[in-house]
């Protein structure tokens, strides 16, 4: 199905991209106006002081010096010390990126879940009333800009109702030791509930018109009649027959989109105070903190790369006659 | 064309004079002179050489995001000066980063911004700011008879004959207007009054963000024991040798409450006894500080003048860059007698030594610090060790390291043995993104109070007169809205194009408090705030007359108009 010498070629090829987009990285940030010394350094502060935290920060090297040394530790990765926090990146951004992935996840499997399902049901439904209006509702929904759901939602039922916090991922008084108690608290649930039904009503509507357009062609082919011929049931026919050939683009589409589920949704974390990755990134790159900007973006690219090659093998999976590499 | 313009601006300025109901001087616009508007003093010239029209006036400023009042006071302005006076002033918003080091450069004409007098200290100001080799004078701006005068007030001991000096720099600062002063901030902050009583509540030049108010506050109940406030995280100024940027995008008010000063700048934005119960001056060069006795850090060791004389000489050893102006380049040497007793020999007389490096240094405790600079290897830079909740700081102040969930909340259990213990439990930083979500915290009870409040100003009001559980003060703080013009090129470097420019601000300032800062202001004319009452010049000079008067100074000097009411250098000037 997958040839040795394919996937060895792919990951030369994506060891090759990655290079690319941190050297790319690199550059980019160093063109920004303003530079990291006006975010970093009290206005009030010397021209020697000045000058000594440029030195702290390698800064007063030439450009490609400053390359080679950043390209050597990010091969060790070593993504370096955060500007702005003086911490270590790595710790930072893996933080940030827990953060995000909670949310992000949570949100991605349940929309995907209820989307192919309800994508399914809507396509086996093609040409009745309840296919039409739940058309109408699905392209309503998928149009609402998702932070001003997120704002209408918090109004409601947060600064109106006052059911849920206002924001944030966890509760003043709450303490926790482990990572897993964090995540599996009802407090996290309570704080998440929230971002993850904006998120939902948003990301629902790809997985969904996705899995009915393809039914839809599917179940024209001569296989389903075959089925039918067969006196199996609807049901049978639907999920067991023609859902599983009609699920491959929602496969891709879900592989690509966790990928960049890394960079979270930067409105979505605003709205709802969420310290995730994505308000990091952008964070980063208005204060031209260089490391962990680079590093945030990098893990990105790194991620929907690899996400991408993970969902073409996973066609080779689910998909008998694709084969890759066979030629 | 134009006439079509000038009217465009009379409606303007009509529209806004009719809002805030006091403003009525603007509309000189349409007096039919020039085709562009302006005053009778205009001098109008026909067939002037095309070299000596004034080329765009750049006007540097933050983004109308960033802070819409200042926005909208830079817009004002610009558009009097282009429509009103014919200098075409164009406003350029970038990003805070980009202002810095556009400003530094000299990249532009005009910058506003807010700026004030570090721990009320007017020499903060002073030298930085104007003085020709000042570290901060983005502005270029040179005067041999300023430099003199500045650097005499900070080594007059005299306190009287101090004020006389710098009184005399706000004047030659007004005369020549480098600066120009859009107004005085007031600022409004508000607080859960079923919480605490009301009359504990201290605010200061900082606002509610004060170590007075975080250890007076008098709690009224189990929920005023814990205060949770708005302050941003990241805390990203832990490390208290790394405290390099005390700037308005920078928090170091951890490191402030969990560390102890020798004395600290009180309300009144006098020095206060600290650490130090009393300091006195041997000479001009020489001040000795008696410690307190009794004091312990955080894990129960003694605080003594070794730990003091430790902190000082590691900076004088190691050069901090956060300490190199007012530690490595003002303390000659630092010397312990006995355990309580400390005393600094300065390089040369330098009066602002109290509150600019007694009251801002912290203590450090030595035996914690020489482990940790061991245990990390950094002992050439130990500002570079990142402090987190596995490496917290240790210091002797009112508060002490609780958790810290970065961009979450950090939290500071009070220190009971403190001798200004908190009246409070702890205190709890806890950011919210948007300030919709701050009021509403607020509101429901999840703040105690706001440490700072970036949204509009008005609606905080609304909220404390239509709730009994809020209430508010108000304070005049030490900041001051202004803008700097760039004295090192065209048109700016004319001493006249100044004060034309200071007339104009002066004539708009009113406009500016009430329509851009919701009236939280005060009239401004001289760079010392007038909270600083013993320091402020109330006599400072000032231009005023309005858009006459403006004109009237540019006609003087030899600035003509063309008949589309362009303005015009003066014969054998140019913009170039």
């Amino acid at each position: 199905m997958v040839n040795k010498r394919y996937i060895a070629r792919r990951l030369a090829l994506m060891a090759l991209s990655i290079f690319v987009v941190i050297t790319i990285l690199f550059f980019l940030f160093r063109q920004v106006p303003g530079g990291p010394m006006s975010a970093f350094t009290n206005p009030r502060m010397s021209q020697a002081a000045r000058q000594a935290i440029i030195e702290q920060y390698g800064l007063n090297d030439p450009l490609w010096r400053q390359y080679l040394r950043y390209i050597v530790n990010v091969a060790q990765l070593d993504f370096g010390q955060s500007f702005y926090y003086g911490t270590s990146v790595s710790s930072l951004i893996f933080d940030r990126f827990v953060n995000t992935m909670s949310l992000m996840l949570t949100a991605f499997v349940i929309s995907y879940t209820i989307g192919t399902y309800l994508g399914a049901q809507l396509g086996w439904l093609r040409g009745t009333t309840k296919e039409r209006a739940g058309m109408v509702v699905v392209l309503f929904v998928r149009s609402m800009p998702v932070f001003w759901t997120g704002m209408v939602v918090l109004y409601v039922f947060s600064f109106q109702l006052g059911l849920f916090p206002i924001g944030g991922m966890r509760g003043t008084g709450a303490s926790y030791t482990t990572m897993a108690e964090k995540f599996l608290s009802t407090d996290f649930l309570y704080h998440v509930a929230l971002p993850v039904f904006t998120l939902c009503t948003y990301y629902t509507g790809l997985p969904l018109l996705l899995m009915r357009n393809n039914l839809l062609e599917v179940l024209s082919e001569s296989y389903i009649d075959t089925a039918r011929a067969k006196g199996l049931t609807s049901r049978r026919v639907l999920f067991v027959h023609a859902a599983r050939n009609a699920i491959l683009p929602v496969v891709t589409a879900f592989a690509i989109a966790i990928g960049f589920a890394v960079g979270g949704q930067v409105l979505i974390e605003t709205v709802y105070s969420w310290p995730g990755l994505g308000r990091e990134m952008v964070q980063a790159s208005l204060r031209s903190d260089y490391p962990v900007a680079q590093a945030a973006f990098a893990l990105l690219s790194v991620i929907v790369i690899t996400m991408n090659f993970v969902a073409d093998i996973a066609y080779t999976y689910l998909d008998p006659r694709v084969s890759l590499g066979e030629s | 064309m134009r006439k079509m313009g000038a009217a465009g601006a009379a409606i303007g300025s009509v529209s806004i004079a009719g809002c805030s109901g006091e403003q009525t001087t603007t509309t000189q616009g349409d007096d039919g002179s020039g085709g562009g508007g302006g005053s009778d003093a205009r001098v109008v010239e026909e067939d002037l050489p095309e070299e000596r029209m004034m080329d765009d006036v750049i006007h540097l400023a933050y983004t109308e995001q960033y802070n819409p009042g200042r926005y909208q006071a830079n817009q004002y302005v610009d558009q009097r000066l282009t429509d009103e006076m014919g200098i075409p002033t164009v406003t350029d918003p970038v990003e805070a980063t980009v202002v810095a080091s556009r400003e530094e450069s000299g990249e532009y004409d005009i910058v506003t911004y807010r700026w004030s007098a570090n721990n009320g200290e007017p020499d903060s100001i002073i030298v930085p700011r104007f003085a020709s080799d000042g570290s901060q004078n983005w502005t270029g701006f040179s005067s041999e008879e300023y430099d003199e005068i500045a650097y005499e007030q900070r080594q007059e001991t005299d306190r009287e004959a101090r004020q006389e000096l710098v009184h005399q720099a706000q004047d030659i600062i007004g005369e020549q207007r480098p600066e120009n002063q859009f107004l005085f901030n007031e600022y409004y902050y508000a607080f859960r009054s079923d919480r605490f009583e009301e009359d504990s509540v201290v605010v200061t030049d900082t606002g509610l963000r004060n170590i007075w108010n975080y250890t007076q506050i008098e709690p009224k109940n189990e929920e005023g024991n814990t205060i949770v406030t708005n302050n941003w995280d990241p805390s990203d100024q832990l490390n208290p040798l790394n405290a390099n940027a005390i700037g308005p995008s920078r928090n170091w008010t951890p490191t402030r409450f969990m560390h102890d000063m020798l004395i600290r700048t009180g309300p009144e934005l006098e020095a206060q006894p600290w650490a130090a119960t009393e300091w006195e001056w041997e000479d001009d060069t020489t001040v000795t500080f008696q410690l307190r006795e009794g004091m312990t850090f955080h894990d129960g060791e003694p605080v003594t003048a070794s730990d003091v004389v430790w902190t000082y000489q590691l900076m004088l050893d190691l050069e901090p860059p956060a300490y190199l102006n007012n530690v490595v380049q003002v303390v000659d040497s630092v010397e312990q007698d006995g355990d309580y007793t400390v005393t600094f020999s300065l390089e040369e007389p330098y009066v602002p030594f109290i509150k600019t490096t007694a009251g801002i240094v912290p203590i450090l405790p030595e035996h914690y610090w020489t482990s940790l600079m061991e245990e990390t290897g950094t002992t050439e830079q130990p500002w570079q060790i990142s402090i987190t909740d596995d490496r917290p700081v240790v210091g002797s102040g009112p508060f002490q390291w609780g958790t810290w969930d970065q961009g979450s909340r950090f939290e500071m259990p009070s220190f009971d043995d403190h001798f200004m213990a908190p009246n409070i439990d702890m205190r709890i930083q806890r950011p919210l993104s948007t300030t919709d979500a701050e009021y509403e915290a607020l509101l429901n009870g999840d703040y105690d109070l706001l440490d700072y409040w970036f949204g509009d100003t008005e609606q905080l009001a609304g909220a404390v007169e239509e709730n009994d559980f809020l209430s508010s003060i108000e304070t005049l703080g030490v900041g001051r809205q202004s803008a700097w013009v760039n004295c090192q090129r065209p048109p700016f470097d004319h001493v006249p194009m100044r004060q034309a420019f200071n007339a104009v601000v002066n004539d708009s300032q009113q406009t500016i408090i009430n329509e851009a800062f919701d009236g939280y202001g005060q009239e401004a004319r001289t760079f010392i705030n007038p909270s600083l009452s013993f320091w402020h010049n109330e006599d400072t000079t000032f231009f005023d007359g309005g858009i006459e008067g403006a004109t009237t100074i540019l006609a003087d000097a030899g600035y003509v108009w063309d008949s589309d009411g362009n303005i015009h250098y003066p014969e054998g000037m140019t913009g170039k």
